[in-house]
């Protein structure tokens, strides 16, 4: 259940992301986070496409700390702060933070060692039901996805994205005839195929059980 | 503490001036004469004050971030090596991805060598996400490391590029008409770039990528390492020019398929007119504008 990444650059680090479905005390865990009782990013996993997503600002955010440079003050906060397009704090916690009415959530625990919960410790405090990563892709909300896109150049949200590899082929694709990429993205979370033969799922490797 | 003889309204204002101020004033005479808004550059002030406990903590941060890009960096594999910078290839956050390194010049002065690097490193990846942003097939940027000047990028498996495969397809004799469509492929392209203004600055076939499967003709515009952004038709009239002096002396016997390529441009930008005009220019005076010394 538990998925452990490890980053190149920092190999005593250990990435661990759970994913947890119907939580009931989503106000209570966020103040665990706050006040530090829970050392992880609670994050809400309908805006997140792919872990890999996750796994860039986790690197971004761990070489900021190291060098000094992060812009906001805790390497959790960091972690979000990453993830969003924009460099609002404030509302990369609105946006990619889990919020009181939450009923999914996705902890990230950066472990070097020194971190003070372990994941055993956060599954006992989640009053949820924990799902295995895979399930990510159920649960993003591409409507969502697409909402912070608009506020943005119409495709500078998803261009951050795609750090991704994953949209990639299917954005190409869609590019040449001209379609913008939230339109792909809705493609490919509906799974529709288009006139094109490639099956998109599979070069993108979403969803795709030989690759996940 | 506030610098002693200063006027109230230039006290310091941030970290990095109150840093300075309260613990180096005392230890660099030169900075007790100058005035706190004078923007000095940073690195100059690090020679100065280098005992200060700021500095040294930064500095030693930085040193550790540094050998740790090495020791990662030296576990991939190094692909190229140019003057500028080091190509590896490797994995990245479970990917396959290319490691450009912009390296230390030891033989330019410390100060400028650093400011140089890392406005280049900046430049690529800018440019970069401009044409991503503008649905220019690029490589992703994964992340961007400023202490040791280096971009992690996807690498494009299974790719070839346009030059190997032109050559591949004149070496095995076979029709060089269906090089046609390809070279309107990379009009296309290039008309999209330049109609978003980033100028590639080293348009060659070797600098364009071609996907596998070959057949779908899918780019992908890769070193980005003299690019900038203008909106000058020269620019793009003399980005177009070295295109057709690199492809023509790579690959002998394809003026016509040049012609194609720039027939494409024409017809796929909306700002080709003045372009073309200042190729033809280009043409006859060479690529420097000025005539000068």
């Amino acid at each position: 259940m538990n998925e452990t990444f490890v980053l190149e650059l920092f190999p005593e680090y250990k990435i661990i992301l759970l994913l947890f479905k119907n939580v009931r005390n989503a106000a209570a865990l966020k103040e665990k986070a706050k006040n530090g009782s829970i050392d992880g990013a609670l994050l809400n996993p309908a805006m997140v496409v792919d872990p890999l997503q996750i796994l860039v600002a986790v690197n971004k955010a761990i070489h900021l700390q190291k060098v000094g440079k992060m812009k906001t003050r805790t390497l959790n906060a960091e972690i979000i702060f990453n993830l969003s397009p924009t460099n609002n704090i404030s509302e990369a916690f609105r946006r990619f933070g889990m919020s009181d009415r939450d009923s999914q959530v996705l902890v990230i625990l950066t472990d070097d060692g020194s971190c003070t919960s372990n994941s055993q410790e956060v599954v006992s405090n989640v009053e949820g039901q924990q799902v295995p990563l895979s399930e990510l892709s159920q649960l993003t909300e591409i409507t969502k996805v697409k909402k912070v896109s608009k506020t943005l150049n119409q495709y500078t949200y998803i261009l951050k994205l795609i750090a991704f590899h994953l949209l990639e082929r299917s954005v190409q694709i869609h590019f040449n005839l001209r379609y913008n990429t939230v339109i792909t993205c809705s493609l490919i979370r509906n799974q529709v195929n288009t006139s094109k033969k490639t099956p998109i799922v599979s070069t993108l490797g979403v969803g795709d059980p030989d690759r996940s | 503490m506030p610098a002693r003889g200063l006027p109230s309204s230039s006290r310091p204002r941030d970290n990095f001036e109150r840093s300075i101020s309260s613990s180096a004033m005392c230890q660099c005479p030169l900075m007790t004469q100058l005035h706190p808004h004078l923007k000095l550059h940073q690195r100059i002030l690090r020679c100065w004050c280098k005992d200060t406990p700021a500095f040294a903590m930064e500095e030693e941060a930085e040193n550790c971030s540094r050998l740790r890009t090495r020791a990662y960096v030296d576990s991939l594999s190094l692909m190229k090596q140019g003057a500028e910078a080091r190509v590896y290839r490797g994995q990245f956050l479970g990917k396959a991805a290319i490691v450009k390194e912009r390296f230390p010049k030891t033989y330019r002065h410390p100060i400028l060598d650093e400011k140089l690097t890392h406005r280049r490193t900046a430049q690529e990846v800018r440019s970069i996400l401009r044409c991503r942003k503008a649905g220019i097939s690029a490589p992703v940027v994964y992340f961007v490391d400023y202490v040791s000047n280096c971009i992690y990028l996807e690498d494009i498996e299974q790719s070839t590029t346009v030059r190997d495969y032109i050559i591949s397809i004149q070496q095995a004799g076979k029709d060089v008409s269906q090089l046609y469509g390809l070279s309107s492929k990379m009009g296309q392209l290039l008309a999209r770039m330049h109609d978003e203004d980033v100028i590639h600055g080293d348009l060659t076939t070797s600098n364009i990528l071609l996907r596998s499967p070959f057949d779908e003709l899918n780019l992908v515009m890769i070193d980005f390492g003299l690019s900038f952004i203008s909106a000058l038709p020269e620019d793009k009239g003399v980005d177009l020019y070295v295109l057709e002096k690199a492809f023509l002396s790579t690959h002998p016997n394809t003026e016509e398929i040049f012609k194609a390529l720039l027939k494409s441009y024409t017809t796929a930008s909306n700002k080709s007119g003045p372009v073309i005009k200042k190729l033809d220019e280009v043409r006859l005076r060479g690529r420097k504008r000025s005539m000068v010394g």
